[in-house]
């Protein structure tokens, strides 16, 4: 029986990937973060079916899906949301990449800390919060949207470079080639 | 442009943001849906956005729910109370177990289609939804054999008696039955479920028999790779060309010799089908410059009655007879072996005419066109009847020179569905006297109606979205 202390650790420990998984079933950044919260909600109340912390991941994946299927269901109608059978899909194929989300999420400290300051910056006022829209960061930093836009991009290939050779160094197959 | 990363990276932060245009949203959601590697770059990004704003987002709203009363009454515990104190959490608890129930809606999206069918009888309803394409759901094939085409691109022959459940276009499980699964580099990672287990397809061709009697599943790789799962142990087993494996309650178990049949059936095809690809055209016989409506998904026929039978009281009715002409391009085959051969076609509604108007059963021929390639062949767009091979000008009559009697089918008059297959030692003969590679036939319809607004009768074409276009299969000696 896992104690509700124990749970709690266990949610703070995997927090970072589960978010990431939801975000990948769930574009919006406010519906990933409701879907999140609604998945640890129904978790928290079915706590007593969860036997092993050897488990847990697996069991909160699961949560986390069904938890955007059902969202999904009821707000199909909505626009920008996915169908049911593609995000099951994601979120099977996603399921399986649990492992490197979690070592994305250890290499992307180290390859921040390795971005100029200005670089940085940008994604500081980009990521700020989710509401935030590229218009008001073009505002604030008197820029234009297009030169931000390039600007993140390119922001993000350098990230996503460093995390592949550091996911790589951990054993992990990465798409592009190794610098 | 989905393909460039730069503008997948684009599309994806005005989707995070909630103005992305709609168009570009469905455009992108089909493109993912079908495409895996699209799917893992996908992935990889959300990650980092969502990995981004955990380090940058200040306003992020915390998730640990609260143990204590003091915690209680931190920043977000309106939002806990809520959720547990008014049963959303109960809601959300039963929402899961009816969320993982499968079950087929009509407005889900299409995820797989039928490429084929031969003489394939159905047990239950197919799961056909939007497009005519399947949904989730099950099929039971209880004769006859059906390909089925994943939108992964997955291709499945199911042969009968058998029970597929289509879960996503990357993922199915096979309850009962024989089928044979070839995957294309972007169906990598196909998943087929068993019942004890499941099978990860590495780029290959294989086949699973399922044995509900036995509980047993046997896996044998034709071609390329696949990993065995058994789900009670969490053991796996990979398997290469020519190897296989049976998959019980107890675990798994490497079979020594290739133990089934369906290897045999498979690896040396004594069976050839081809499909048209595009050699399919319907002409219609009427007068003048009248616009010729034609539908490209159908093959439609009719004999209509000629003008010397016209009621007087129809002045305006011209004789509008309509044939249809289908050819294959054989490849691959030597057709001098060919011991059997047949025309397999599937009857559609066409919604024109009246089954009435027609005596109690009708005729339909099928005729084979000279093996002479300027016959076998015609132009894609705006063939007409009077230039059609088999025609005589512009008259109701048969070109004997042009094309000759294979083969007939009789069918009641009502019958506007299923299968119709044209199979008899002439049609084979034909085959086997085949010079150019190429066959063509003419189909018509026999029977004169009793008056003439008579039902007309199509066949499927390759591109009607239902029903599978013609198959001409041949099958030569056993190896």
């Amino acid at each position: 029986m896992i104690r509700e202390e124990q749970f709690v650790r266990l949610i703070v420990r995997h927090e970072g990937e589960l978010r990431a998984f939801a975000a990948t079933l769930m574009p919006s950044r406010t519906d990933a973060d409701d879907v999140l919260q609604d998945a640890f909600v129904a978790m928290w109340r079915r706590i007593a079916d969860l036997k092993d912390e050897a488990v847990f991941r697996t069991w909160a994946y699961t949560f986390v899906r069904f938890t955007a299927l059902n969202r999904i269901r009821k707000e199909r109608r909505r626009p920008l949301v996915f169908s049911e059978p593609l995000v099951a899909l994601l979120a099977e194929e996603g399921e399986q990449e649990a492992d490197r989300t979690a070592a994305e999420i250890r290499a992307l400290t180290t390859c921040l800390e390795k971005l100029p300051v200005e670089k940085r910056e940008l994604l500081q006022h980009y990521y700020a919060s989710a509401k935030t829209r590229m218009t008001d960061v073009a505002r604030t930093l008197g820029r234009s949207i297009a030169a931000l836009y390039k600007s993140l991009e390119r922001t993000r290939e350098a990230l996503k470079t460093c995390i592949e050779f550091r996911l790589a160094e951990d054993g992990f197959d990465v798409a592009g080639p190794i610098p | 442009m989905m393909n460039d990363p730069e503008s997948l990276d684009r599309l994806i932060d005005h989707l995070r943001c909630g103005d992305l245009d709609p168009v570009a949203f469905a455009a992108m959601q089909q493109r993912l849906m079908v495409d895996g590697e699209l799917r893992r770059q996908y992935r990889e990004r959300m990650r980092m956005e969502a990995n981004l704003g955990s380090v940058f987002q200040a306003d992020r709203p915390d998730l640990v729910p609260p143990l204590t009363p003091a915690a209680a009454f931190g920043r977000i515990r309106s939002r806990w109370l809520l959720a547990l104190g008014t049963g959303l959490a109960a809601a959300l608890a039963v929402g899961f177990f009816i969320g993982s129930k499968r079950g087929g809606r009509p407005e889900l999206p299409v995820i797989a289609h039928i490429e084929s069918t031969s003489e394939a009888a159905w047990s239950e309803g197919l799961p056909i939804g939007a497009n005519k394409g399947l949904n989730v759901g099950t099929v039971g094939l209880t004769g006859g054999l059906a390909e089925i085409r994943f939108a992964s691109g997955v291709l499945v022959a199911l042969e009968a008696p058998a029970r597929l459940e289509l879960i996503n276009p990357m993922r199915c499980r096979l309850h009962h039955g024989v089928a044979v699964f070839q995957v294309p580099e972007a169906g990598k990672g196909f998943i087929v479920e068993a019942p004890d287990g499941h099978a990860v397809d590495h780029g290959t061709r294989f086949a699973i028999t399922v044995n509900p009697h036995e509980s047993a599943a046997e896996f044998e790789v034709l071609d390329g790779q696949i990993s065995v799962h058994h789900a009670k142990s969490g053991a796996v087993v990979s398997l290469l060309e020519s190897e296989a494996a049976r998959l019980t309650t107890e675990g798994i178990e490497n079979l020594d010799a290739l133990p089934s049949e369906v290897l045999q059936r498979h690896s040396r095809p004594a069976l050839h089908r081809f499909r048209p690809n595009g050699r399919e055209a319907s002409i219609v016989r009427v007068d003048g410059s009248r616009a010729q409506l034609l539908d490209p998904d159908l093959l439609m026929v009719k004999k209509d009655l000629t003008r010397t039978e016209e009621s007087p009281s129809t002045p305006a009715h011209y004789a509008r007879d309509r044939r249809s002409l289908v050819g294959f391009q054989l490849e691959n085959v030597n057709t001098r072996e060919v011991r059997t051969a047949s025309l397999r076609l599937n009857l559609v509604p066409t919604g024109l005419g009246f089954a009435s108007a027609l005596p109690e059963t009708c005729v339909f021929q099928l005729y084979g066109i000279r093996d002479d390639a300027s016959l076998e062949t015609w132009p894609s767009n705006g063939l007409r009847w009077a230039d059609a091979p088999g025609s005589v000008g512009a008259s109701g009559d048969i070109n004997a020179n042009d094309v000759r009697l294979l083969a007939a089918v009789e069918i009641p008059r009502g019958r506007t569905t299923g299968a119709m297959v044209f199979s008899s030692s002439e049609l084979a003969e034909f085959i086997r006297e085949d010079t150019t590679g190429v066959v063509a036939f003419l189909l018509v319809r026999a029977t004169p109606p009793l008056d003439s607004f008579s039902l007309v009768h199509a066949f499927a074409a390759s591109t009607h979205p239902d029903a599978a276009g013609p198959t001409l299969e041949l099958e030569r000696a056993a190896q």
